[in-house]
């Protein structure tokens, strides 16, 4: 039974670097001389407005979770584009005390509110070993985030980002034509302004022709 | 260098000028609301229906006056007669559309341009899930962009209307430089020219108002009646400087002419603001050398035409006077027509193509020819007759009727080209190559999405997304683009990205074979620009070939039909209602040798005639490859499946078939 155990754990051990190696997590591998590190997604695929968390695995280099990391020792910055969060403390999920979580484990928990290619910049010291990883979303390491549509059932529901945005886009737009309407209005008062100058200026025209026709037929021959 | 030769080195430098300035010849050049894009583009396929159909127009159009219309093969009409500029984009005009059935379309629009007044027409076709036919787009109405927009009678209340200010403007400058030499020939030329003058505008504006089909009720409320304001106010002014000319006829005051003239000047500012000039680009600038342009021409040719009646009779001293005065400042305007012509005309024509291939340039070329003969005249005039002046005018006379037909003829020709749009504004709608075009937006509406698929079959294509503003459709320069692939329904076929390059202009493009196999695909479109970034869903189905499909119907069986495939393989697919009302889409592979082929998975997606496209669920009914799927089938029209199996062998077979149920 002890040789089975070890056979087992024997295969397991032998496999799970080979498993990280070749990405079947949709995580990145790193690998240093005493430490192995994968980053990437709690939750694959990845949807906005749902919670997830960066999820990075710690190993030594004989497979074995490394669990004396504290919050301060790696902290990772999640971007997109310009937009960024910056010195997340990643924290264990091994509970020790009730034997709860994975060794070797840490996350830090967020939402993505906005779908696209997260960048997370992951830093610090384990076990000595300096670690400054840059790692973007892309086919060879992992997911993008993106909209829950497809599985949403049976009600298809916008993320309450895209929600929100669209209250402030759909509120401009009638802010913008109560503006338009105003200016309407006052164009047209403007263009009643000439045509009444218009129609006064022909009417003095006119006055000014029958007065000239009356001098003129007054005017004594010779 | 003796005396003959210096003034032969002027006469041939002035005869230079004179050519250049005869490029220019556009007196008063207009452009027109001629289409330059649209979208859907001509000529382009469409995945679905697009929500408006948009052309961006060269010069900005009247809204009010101006119309989309969106029409079938069979006349009816798809558009919901909301034809409205795009709010902070004066160039475009759009109009909202029904959702369109598969079919071709013609997109008819005309517009009145809220600049020049001028009406043109025209027409383009686009497909949606059909490619249209080639035909390249037209512009109609007024027959073409060479065509003159409102015909002879708009030709003759322009020449009417330039002549007579033309005149009134040298009657005026005469009348200031020569005193009391002729007075009532001063004021019978000013009333001459005023009365065409006046004739001219009301010819003008009533052509163009009729032309844009506005009534005398609503005229004031559209650009053409701004315009017709605007032309009133110096005309009114002219009329009562010229009345009171009439009233002081043996005798006018130099302050009346001056007013006069000055009405001429302000008619001539008031049609330079209702043309190209005033339209677009340097507007300030253009407008002032446009202005500086027609005055200089009435100044030379109107005062040379009222110079010649007043001399008539003078004595020798009043004849060099006023011969020399005219002499000094027809040679500066002489020098202002050529440099402001110049200058026009390399905005308006923009080629020497152009100049040779186009009835707008053909014009200004017979037209050069006659202002290269004027100044020749002219310099005849300035350097031989106008030192005899004092002795005899003979010569000055001769030569200068001779200047006054070729110029009358010159400014007819300038009519005409005012209402023919210069070569730079001519460049209609291009027909495209065979293209899909998707458009969308973001469940936010943010962005506006359009993406060409070139030539939009299955394999390698071309693809180009144009990415603006929701509401300004101002283009998004400052963004990243990614398109992800998805086959409708079908988890055999991978998923695919593929990043697009920034190509300026709001314009990202890319090649790739993301769309392996033909049928309907969605196509996320992912825009990049940090916290705002957005997804838009699009939805794609290739262009292809249709297949041959063989019908069979028997009395009491459903009609069969036999799809051919690749290799001597076909499909075979039947509807059946089983109960009454519930449409069940049956598919078998069948082999070459006519027996039925192996297929592990089968895919259906369903377009109905005028809806979006469906996976219909599958079920497997015998060992081998007969599936069917419970279809969603309208009640009429044509119904789109497109198949896709996958043999045991694992080759991939796709095709489609359109099938109306109840024809």
């Amino acid at each position: 039974m002890r040789f089975r155990h070890r056979a087992v754990s024997a295969l397991i051990g032998a496999a799970l670097p080979l498993c990280l190696a070749t990405g079947v997590l949709a995580h990145d591998i790193h690998h240093y001389p005493k430490v192995t590190l994968a980053l990437g997604w709690l939750h694959e695929p990845a949807y906005t407005g749902f919670d997830n968390a960066v999820q990075v695995i710690v190993k030594d280099a004989a497979g074995n979770a490394i669990t004396a990391i504290t919050e301060r020792d790696l902290t990772v910055d999640v971007s997109l584009g310009t937009a960024q969060l910056n010195g997340l403390q990643l924290l264990p999920t091994a509970d020790p005390d009730t034997g709860l979580g994975t060794p070797g484990e840490y996350q830090v928990h967020f939402i993505p509110t906005a779908p696209g290619n997260y960048t997370f910049h992951l830093k610090g010291t384990v076990t000595g070993q300096v670690v400054d990883e840059t790692v973007t979303a892309g086919d060879t390491t992992f997911a993008p985030v993106t909209s829950a549509t497809d599985v949403e059932f049976p009600n298809k529901v916008p993320a309450n980002a895209d929600l929100n945005t669209k209250l402030d886009q759909v509120g401009q737009r009638v802010t913008d034509a109560a503006s338009s309407a105003q200016s309407a209005a006052q164009s047209a008062q403007n263009t009643a302004t000439p045509a009444l100058v218009v129609g006064l200026v022909g009417l003095v025209i006119a006055l000014l022709a029958i007065g000239g026709v009356v001098v003129v037929r007054r005017r004594p021959a010779g | 260098m003796t005396p003959t030769r210096r003034r032969g080195i002027r006469i041939a430098a002035i005869a230079a000028v004179l050519c250049g300035g005869a490029l220019g010849l556009p007196l008063h050049a207009s452009a027109h609301a001629l289409p330059k894009s649209s979208d859907p583009p001509a000529g382009a396929t469409l995945a679905q229906t697009p929500p408006v159909v948009t052309i961006t127009f060269g010069e900005e159009p009247d809204p009010k006056v101006s119309t989309i219309r969106v029409v079938d093969t069979a006349q009816q009409e798809w558009d919901n007669r909301d034809t409205a500029a795009v709010p902070g984009s004066p160039l475009e005009l759009r109009v909202s559309v029904r959702p369109l059935p598969r079919g071709v379309y013609t997109v008819a629009w005309r517009t009145l341009s809220a600049i020049d007044g001028h009406s043109f027409a025209g027409s383009f076709v686009f497909g949606v899930q059909v490619a249209p036919p080639s035909a390249p787009p037209t512009t109609v109405g007024a027959s073409d962009p060479n065509s003159v927009s409102g015909g002879a009678g708009g030709i003759a209340g322009r020449a009417l209307l330039f002549l007579g200010v033309i005149l009134v403007l040298g009657a005026a400058f005469i009348g200031v430089i020569t005193g009391d030499i002729a007075p009532r020939v001063v004021v019978q030329t000013a009333v001459i020219g005023w009365a065409m003058s006046t004739a001219g505008i009301v010819g003008v504006s009533w052509i163009q108002t009729a032309d844009a089909g506005v009534g005398l009720g609503s005229l004031l409320g559209t650009s053409l009646g701004h315009t017709v304001v605007v032309r009133a106010i110096p005309a009114v002014w002219t009329s009562i400087a010229v009345g009171l000319l009439i009233l002081r006829r043996n005798s006018p005051q130099h302050w009346v002419l001056m007013g006069a003239g000055l009405g001429a000047a302000g008619s001539m500012l008031a049609d330079v603001l209702a043309s190209h000039a005033a339209a677009q680009g340097a507007v300030v600038l253009d407008t002032l050398l446009q202005w500086s342009h027609i005055v200089a021409v009435g100044l030379w040719i109107g005062g040379l035409a009222v110079l010649l009646m007043v001399i008539r009779g003078a004595t020798s001293t009043e004849k060099r006077s006023a011969v020399r005065r005219f002499s000094l400042v027809a040679t500066i305007a002489i020098l202002v027509v050529a440099a402001t012509g110049v200058t026009r005309a390399v905005e308006e024509i923009n080629s020497w193509n152009a100049l040779f291939t186009t009835t707008f340039g053909i014009l200004v070329v017979i037209k050069a020819g006659l202002i290269v003969v004027l100044g020749a005249l002219g310099a005849i005039n300035h350097f031989r007759n106008v030192p005899r002046a004092a002795t005899s005018v003979r010569g000055l006379r001769r030569i200068g009727s001779m200047e006054l037909l070729l110029a009358t003829t010159a400014i007819l020709i300038a009519a005409a080209l005012v209402n023919i749009a210069p070569p730079i504004s001519s460049a209609a709608v291009a027909a495209t190559p065979a293209q899909l075009v998707a458009n969308g937006s973001d469940f936010a509406t943010t962005v506006r999405v359009q993406l060409r698929v070139s030539p939009g079959g299955a394999g390698f294509n071309q693809f180009a997304v144009h990415l603006s503003d929701y509401d300004s459709s101002a283009s998004i320069t400052d963004a990243g683009i990614e398109l992800h692939f998805q086959f409708a329904g079908a988890t055999a076929i991978g998923t695919a990205t593929l990043p697009l390059t920034n190509a300026g202009g709001g314009d990202y493009t890319g090649q790739g074979g993301a769309m392996s196999i033909d049928g309907v695909w969605k196509v996320t479109v992912l825009v990049e620009r940090s916290a705002r970034s957005v997804e838009v869903p699009l939805q794609i189905t290739t262009v292809s070939t249709p297949p041959h499909v063989t019908v069979n119907k028997a009395p009491g069986q459903p009609t069969l039909y036999t799809i051919d495939l690749t290799k001597g393989r076909t499909a075979q697919v039947y509807l059946q209602q089983i109960p009454v009302g519930t449409w069940h889409f049956h598919v078998t592979f069948i082999d070459a040798a006519g027996n039925e082929l192996p297929v592990v998975k089968v895919t259906v997606v369903e377009t109905p005639h005028d809806e979006s496209p469906t996976v219909l669920a599958t079920t497997k009914l015998d060992d081998l490859g007969h599936f069917t799927a419970v279809a969603t089938l309208p009640g009429s029209g044509q119904s789109r499946f497109d198949v896709v199996g996958v043999t045991s062998s694992g080759d991939t077979l796709a095709t489609y078939i359109m099938i109306d149920p109840g024809g």
